[in-house]
Order: C-alpha cells, then structure tokens, then sequence
C-alpha cells in the first residue's frame, strides 16, 4: 500500500493570489508552503472564503497565482503555456466539482468518454477504459442514462468515473458531497478512498464535512488565506 | 462517440432554436438567390444572335415622345440597313387593367423576318399580311387568355385611347419569351386617325461590323430636326428600360444587403446565446484538459452545421422555383429561373460567411473566457 513518505507530487513555497476588485484587494492566498506526496488523500478543510478552491485551481493550472512557486507532479506551471497546460490536466489531473459536472446532453458513457476524446485511444479502447471507469464507481448499469436520469449521487459518481477515465496521478475534488445526502456523501467518500489505497491515486478533497476527514489520510486546514500548522 | 458527433448534439439540445435559426438562414439565403437572379436577368437581358444584327431607333428625348412614320422609309434607304419596321408598344389590355402583356404595333412585311428567333407558320404570317386585323400572339400569352387561332378579341386602349377588336391569325413561338402581341401598324394609325406617328423603330443591319456605322448614320440623318433620334442596340435599349423602372437594381441590390446583414445579426447573436447559456460546460471542458482552439472549433463547428443546413435548404427551396412557372405568375416580368453559376457560389459564400462570423464571436468569448469565475458564477 502507497504511504505518504515518496518524493513529493506537489511543493507549494510561498504561493499568493491576489485578486483585484476594483481598487481593493482581495489576498485569497498568502503565502502557501506545503508539499504533497505520492498517495496522499489530503482534506482540506476552512471556512467559507479561506482560499480552499482558489488553491486547487493553482494546483490545476486553471489559474496563475501571484506570486510564489507551484510546482506539480515536477512542473513548474507557470512556465508553461496554456496549450500544454490543457495538455497536461488532460494527461494527469482529474477534476470533480461540486455540481453540474456533467454535459447534460451526454451520456454517462459519453460523458466519461469526453477527455479521452483528445488522446488517440481507439473506440475500443476507449471503450474499455470507459467502462473500467464506470465499473469502478459501480455505474456498469448505467452507461445510457443521461444526467437527468441519475440521481446526484450517481451524477457525483459519473464524474469521479470522468475524473479517472484517463489514469491520472492527481485527483482534486471541489466539495464533492456538498450537494450530496449523507448516504451518498459516503458511497462517493467511500469510492475516493478505493481509489487512493486500490489505486495509489494522490487525492487533494476540499469538504466542509469534518466526517468527511476520517476517510483522507492527511488533514489541512486553511484560514484566510493561510495554511494552519499540522 | 466523437467530437463531430458531440457537435451534432450541441446543435440539437435546443431543437426549436436551431431549426428555427436554421429556417431563418435558409429563407434569407433563398431570398438572396432569387434576387440575385432577377437582378442578373435585368442586368443581362437574353439576347439572340439575331439581336446582335437589331438596332432601336426611339426619340432622344424620351421614350414616351413620338416621331412621324415617314423616317421608316428614309431609314431603310440607308446603305447597310436591311429591315425597318415601326415597334409601337401600345399598351392595350384584355378584360381589365390586371391583363398586362407587352402589345406592340409593327409593319407585318417585316416583323418577323427582323425578329426570326420568334417562329410564325406561313399560314399566319400570310394572313397577318393580309388581313388588317390580324395579329399574332406568343403561345405562352395564348395558353394564358385561352385564345385559338381564329378568335376575335377586343383589347382595351390606355395611351391610345381606342377599343380594338382583332382576329388571332395565329401564333408564334421560341425559345425565349412567348408573352408578346403583335397587331398591325397600319390598323392603329388609321384608328387613331392618321396620326402617322410612331415611338420605335427596330432595324435589322445587314451585318455585325455595320451596327455601330448604322446606329450613327441614323442619328447623324435626323439631327437639327425637331425629333431628333437616339438609336442603340437591343440589349442597350432593354436596358435603358429597366433603369427607367424606378432604378429596381439599387433597390433589389438593397434589400438583398438589408436581409444579408439581418441575417448576420440574428444568428451571431443565437449562436451567442445559445454559447452564454453553457460557459460553465467550457470551463468544465477547459477544466478537463480541453485546450481553447478545440473548445474553438466546438463552437465553429456548430455554427457552421447550422449555416450549412440552412443553405442547403435555402438553396433547394430556391431550386424549387424552377419548378413554378415565374413568366406567369409575374405576368412576364421574371424568365425562367436560371440563377448562375456565380450566384450560386455567391449564395454558399453568404451561408458560409454567416456560419463564421456567428460562431467566431461566441467563440472568441469563451476562449477568452476565465475559466475559475465561469465556475464560480454558476456554483
Ligand atoms: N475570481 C475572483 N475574483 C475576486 N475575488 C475572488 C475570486 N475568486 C475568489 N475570490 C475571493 O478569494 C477568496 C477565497 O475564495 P475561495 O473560493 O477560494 O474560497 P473557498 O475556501 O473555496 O470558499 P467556499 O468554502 O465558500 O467555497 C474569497 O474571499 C473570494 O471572494
Ligand atoms: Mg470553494
């Protein structure tokens, strides 16, 4: 079983986001150190405007910090250019967010399929890939439903598929159960850590959920901006 | 499943939408057909061989003015001029002022040897030059009005103010336009009591190279008269006629525009739309590693699946007019609908012009777009 003791996947030294609103200034980050290692299920926890999504979003590259360095999975990213950016979340980031992850006009099948539209996998492989996914978050049933047909815990469960569909070394959920009931909370919660201790898959989780922390294998939490100490 | 196929369902997950912006192009794209075809059948009136050889004699001054009969004769006497005969449009009706048809007076001997595209019997022509109140009729005009050789009609006078009856001696056909009358010079003068006036003249000139040398010969014999003369090929003179007509060609050019850009606007801004309502859909995308020139082309394609449609429909409706008999249904004022080459690529390059420009606008937009407060906005 993958520990918490590899060579980190991600170091964060000094990172800062200012966002500018008109003429005031908003420090959604200050001066973030952590590092992240191989086969982590890391909890991130903080009250609401603490920083927490702004925080994944760097370590997606869906934003540019302001300052400080963000280095992951060996890159750093700012030194690199949107297109190989897209690239690289295709390759090695999978994303979950808290709702309306899914393209309603897709199906299930279709919708795990989307990011392996962009490699050069054939039908069928994509195909088993797909259905690997889906069997994974216990959805083989379901692979003609469409968004509107599936409950929001299935939805939720459609997306980690998504999320996982092209192997990636980073997963990052944005408050995955927070539209969920406690029921399904735990069926995904559950899927999550399968997917850290069966597959080795490096998990960053933003929850406001303290039950939720139980499942993770580190738990940090953010305030203002900052990170608290271990 | 592929991203073409992804496309196609973006295009169709607001069904009434795209068909009805799919509706909206190709209505406009027909509309642009079809008044390109009519502007470039004004533009270009058919013209025979035979016209190449005809020149119109009318007054410089205007076509409504008259000059006398007897310059006929002193035109025909000029060296390289074969045939003259008076052409008097003379505006006669059937039953009612709805009727309208070209009717012109002309010299019977002659008509049809200048305009022999247009193909009498000799039983016909025999009688036109016998009888005084022959006339001869376009098959088209005559299927129209229900006439058979042998019937007596009685037209209704406008700029010569006389009822005339007539005998349709017989008809004539070709190739082009089967839509005009002709009666007897010498029947209306004597009607109208000798007025020995006429507006036209229509020669033929013995050969190509002579039609301008004849057309200034004619002019040069009448000047310093009180009627002076202005004489010019056919296809100059329809021309003439046309811009007469109010300057329809600024205006059809106009409408065409004002549809054009109608157009433009109504599907940038659909497309636009329909783009806004799911920019959280392109952040995910983004989000999942979908770099922007893909996200690009997602929306471009759609774009141009629903122009596209739109002109192939638009164009098939407007191939369906070729079906409907136009001549009739204008009371001659459209031929037959035979858009050009050039006006068919104009056509696809306008639908394809639209399928651009209103997918690149929302396209630019969502490249350009922010993907962290895309998420944020709708969370
Ligand atoms: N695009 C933006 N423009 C301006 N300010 C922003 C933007 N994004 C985030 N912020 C600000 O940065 C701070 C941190 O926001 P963030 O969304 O990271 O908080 P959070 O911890 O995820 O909160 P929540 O638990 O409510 O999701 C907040 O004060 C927020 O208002
Ligand atoms: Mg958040």
């Amino acid at each position: 079983m993958p520990g918490s003791d590899g060579k980190p996947v991600i170091e964060i030294r000094g990172l800062q986001k200012v966002f500018a609103h008109g003429d005031t200034e908003v420090a959604a980050l200050e001066n973030i150190d952590i590092d992240i290692h191989q086969g982590e299920f890391v909890c991130l926890m903080g009250p609401s405007g603490s920083g927490k999504s702004t925080l994944l979003h760097l370590i997606a590259g869906l934003d540019n910090p302001t300052g400080g360095q963000c280095r992951v999975l060996g890159q750093e990213l700012s030194d690199m250019s949107e297109r190989d950016l897209s690239r690289w979340r295709n390759e090695h980031i999978g994303f979950i967010f808290q709702s309306f992850n899914l393209i309603p006009v897709l199906t299930a099948y279709e919708n795990v399929e989307m990011p392996l539209l962009l490699t050069g996998l054939s039908r069928k492989e994509r195909g088993e890939h797909i259905e690997a996914a889906l069997g994974i978050v216990g959805l083989s049933d379901r692979l003609t439903h469409y968004p509107r047909q599936l409950s929001g815990g299935q939805e939720q469960r459609v997306a980690i598929a998504r999320a996982l569909v092209a192997d990636p070394d980073l997963v990052l959920a944005d408050e995955p159960t927070g539209d969920l009931d406690a029921k399904s909370a735990e069926e995904v919660l559950t899927i999550l850590r399968k997917l850290n201790q069966d597959y080795g898959k490096t998990i960053i989780m933003v929850t406001h959920d303290p039950k939720a922390s139980g499942y993770a294998t580190v738990t940090r939490h953010l305030d203002k901006g900052q990170m608290l100490p271990l | 499943m592929s991203l073409f196929r992804f496309i196609i369902r973006n295009v169709f997950r607001n069904k009434r939408r795209a068909i009805l912006t799919m509706l909206s192009i190709a209505f406009s794209l027909f509309l642009l057909l079809f008044l390109l075809t009519v502007l470039n059948g004004l533009l270009n009136p058919v013209t025979q061989d035979e016209a190449a050889l005809r020149l119109i004699v009318r007054r410089s001054t205007s076509l409504a003015e008259f000059m006398p009969i007897a310059y006929g004769d002193k035109i025909r006497e000029l060296p390289e001029v074969e045939l003259v005969t008076p052409l008097q449009w003379c505006n006669f009706f059937y039953r009612d002022t709805n009727n309208f048809f070209a009717n012109f007076a002309a010299d019977p001997e002659h008509l049809f040897e200048i305009y022999s595209e247009q193909k009498v019997s000799p039983e016909a022509l025999a009688r036109f030059k016998a009888e005084r109140t022959a006339a001869i009729s376009g098959k088209d005009l005559m299927d129209k009005f229900g006439w058979k050789v042998g019937d007596k009609i009685t037209l209704l006078g406008s700029i010569f103010p006389v009822d005339l009856e007539f005998t349709i001696v017989g008809e004539y056909t070709s190739a082009e336009f089967q839509n005009s009358f002709y009666l007897r010079y010498d029947y209306l003068n004597e009607a109208m009591n000798k007025l020995n006036q006429v507006g036209c003249f229509a020669i033929k000139v013995k050969s190509k190279e002579a039609v301008p040398r004849v057309a200034e010969a004619v002019d040069a014999l009448f000047r310093n008269s009180p009627y002076e003369t202005k004489t010019e090929t056919e296809k100059a003179f329809v021309l003439g006629f046309v811009s007469m007509l109010g300057n329809v060609k600024n205006i059809i050019a106009s409408v065409a525009l004002v549809v054009m850009f109608t157009m433009l606007l109504v599907s940038v801004s659909t497309m636009s739309m329909a783009v806004r309502e799911r920019l959280r859909e392109v952040a995910i995308l983004r989000a999942i590693g979908y770099p922007r020139g893909v996200v690009v082309r997602l929306i471009l394609g759609e774009a141009f699946f629903i122009a596209g449609l739109g002109t192939v429909l638009g164009i098939a409706m407007a191939e369906s007019l070729r079906f409907v008999d136009l001549n009739s249904v204008s009371n001659g004022f459209l031929d037959k609908f035979r858009p050009e080459v050039a006006t068919y690529a104009l056509t696809i390059a306008a639908g394809v012009g639209i399928g651009l420009i209103s997918g690149l606008v929302p396209a630019v937009q969502a490249a350009r777009m922010n993907i962290v407060s895309a998420m944020r906005s709708i969370e």
